[in-house]
């Protein structure tokens, strides 16, 4: 069967949130949102960078997305394309279309002027695929979690479920409640005697104000996302995740914050709340947050990308009994980010593979 | 080795059948897609008896023909 890829219009909406929604579980209408959210209303970008598989009638059988990143690269800022969201029909694998795919949306988004593209979500099997095509890793994330026996007990419940024939689809009822987390959070958070070292919590980003931190806080020794209020203003609007704040403020000043994400609609293999982000100006002000947020939140299952915290925030984790997590991606070196270079010509910021990353999770759409 | 690997191969991707040998490349060719990668991933850490970390493999150099991959497990062996 012959395919034929193309660049994305706006007439393709409906037939790609479809081709999503089937693929990533979701209901179309959350994929559409999602997808217009990720790539149309996206920053860094003007226009959509989606692809898509068209096979001989037309239909929308494969699609490739890259939302847009922007980074701190030596003192200057570098548009970098992340690619997401790729989908392949279950019918049309491995016939080689995911390999023709990729190939030819990498070959546009180099005709239209991009060095670089990276890849910070992708599945083991998109990471494999992505290293024979000779992406680079830019590190792992050495993921941790912190259980309680409730998280324990969730997971070995919906790991069991999803051994049993026709059981796996109620896995999810089994997890646990991401709304309840959250309430619990903003209950603590609301009373009076539970505020410590001037923490408090929101439900909105400050985007202005955490803008300003982030750029104080920024290790110019290190590749980093570049947080401007826009960046704030735009990255929590994202209609699959909730989001929660909590600001460490002295004499009105913001010193710290802590952002915690959870799904809209959970997940049953993964975790259900994760830290995206941390920023402070001193390491108590980091370990005063992270302590606050687990004794607020009280969370049963709770995740966090450690490789580009400090060794005192690591040690904090650990202290708060925080432990590797997803030991078989780990041995494998994944999660990772994947880096490669579309146009290997002398220019400023060549050879990003060899520079060091600050790289969060709020910074891929795991977060 | 090289005639197991070659089984499996054409396991994996029946269209195939017949047609792999030794040097015959499977990545750079698109022989392998993505599923295919997956399965020679587990088929050699199975053969190591140990997870890989693929992040720091060259596929192309290593695991391109029967012959490099084979040879790539012999030299895991040895570096144990």
């Amino acid at each position: 069967m012959n395919h034929r890829i193309i660049r994305y219009e706006p007439e393709f909406r409906e037939r790609v949130a479809a081709l999503h929604a089937e693929a990533f579980g979701l209901d179309p209408s959350e994929s559409c949102s999602y997808l217009a959210w990720k790539y149309e209303e996206n920053p860094y970008l003007q226009e959509p960078l989606l692809f898509l598989a068209l096979n001989d009638a037309e239909v929308v059988v494969g699609m490739r997305g890259f939302y847009g990143t922007r980074w701190n690269v030596d003192g200057s800022s570098l548009c970098i394309p992340c690619a997401d969201d790729f989908v392949i029909l279950h019918r049309e694998r491995n016939l080689g279309l995911a390999t023709t795919l990729m190939q030819d949306a990498l070959a546009k988004v180099r005709a239209l002027g991009f060095r670089y593209v990276l890849n910070s979500s992708g599945s083991p099997i998109t990471v494999l695929q992505q290293l024979a095509m000779g992406w680079r890793s830019l590190g792992a994330m050495e993921p941790v979690e912190r259980l309680t026996w409730r998280g324990r007990l969730h997971r070995a419940l919906a790991d069991h479920l999803t051994r049993v024939p026709g059981a796996h689809r109620l896995a999810h009822r089994f997890g646990p409640d991401v709304s309840a987390c959250l309430a619990r959070l903003e209950r603590s958070a609301g009373r009076a005697e539970s505020h410590r070292a001037g923490i408090t919590l929101g439900v909105e980003p400050r985007a202005d104000v955490m803008a300003e931190l982030a750029a104080d806080c920024r290790d110019d020794q290190r590749v980093s996302h570049v947080r401007g209020p826009e960046f704030f203003r735009w990255r929590f609007r994202n209609p699959t995740r909730e989001y929660r704040y909590l600001y460490l403020e002295r004499a009105g000043v913001l010193h710290g914050y802590l952002i915690v994400t959870t799904y809209r609609q959970f997940a049953y293999r993964g975790l259900p709340c994760s830290i995206a982000d941390l920023v402070g100006r001193s390491d108590r002000d980091r370990t005063d947050l992270i302590e606050t947020v687990l004794s607020w939140g009280d969370f049963s299952a709770i995740g966090a990308w450690s490789a580009a915290f400090s060794p005192d925030d690591r040690e904090s984790l650990e202290h708060a009994g925080f432990v590797p997590s997803e030991l078989q991606a780990r041995a494998r070196g994944m999660p990772c980010i994947l880096l490669k270079t579309l146009n290997s010509e002398r220019t400023p910021g060549a050879g990003l593979d060899k520079l060091s990353w600050d790289v969060r999770f709020i910074d891929s759409m795991h977060g | 080795m090289h005639e197991e690997l070659i089984a499996e191969i054409e396991d994996w991707r029946p269209a195939l059948q017949g047609l792999v040998h030794r040097q015959m490349p499977l990545i750079s060719s698109g022989n392998l897609d993505s599923l295919g990668l997956m399965r020679l991933l587990v088929w050699i850490e199975l053969k190591l008896g140990r997870p890989i970390r693929v992040t720091d493999v060259d596929l192309i150099r290593d695991w391109d023909t029967v012959d490099a991959i084979v040879r790539f497990i012999e030299c895991e062996y040895a570096s144990r």
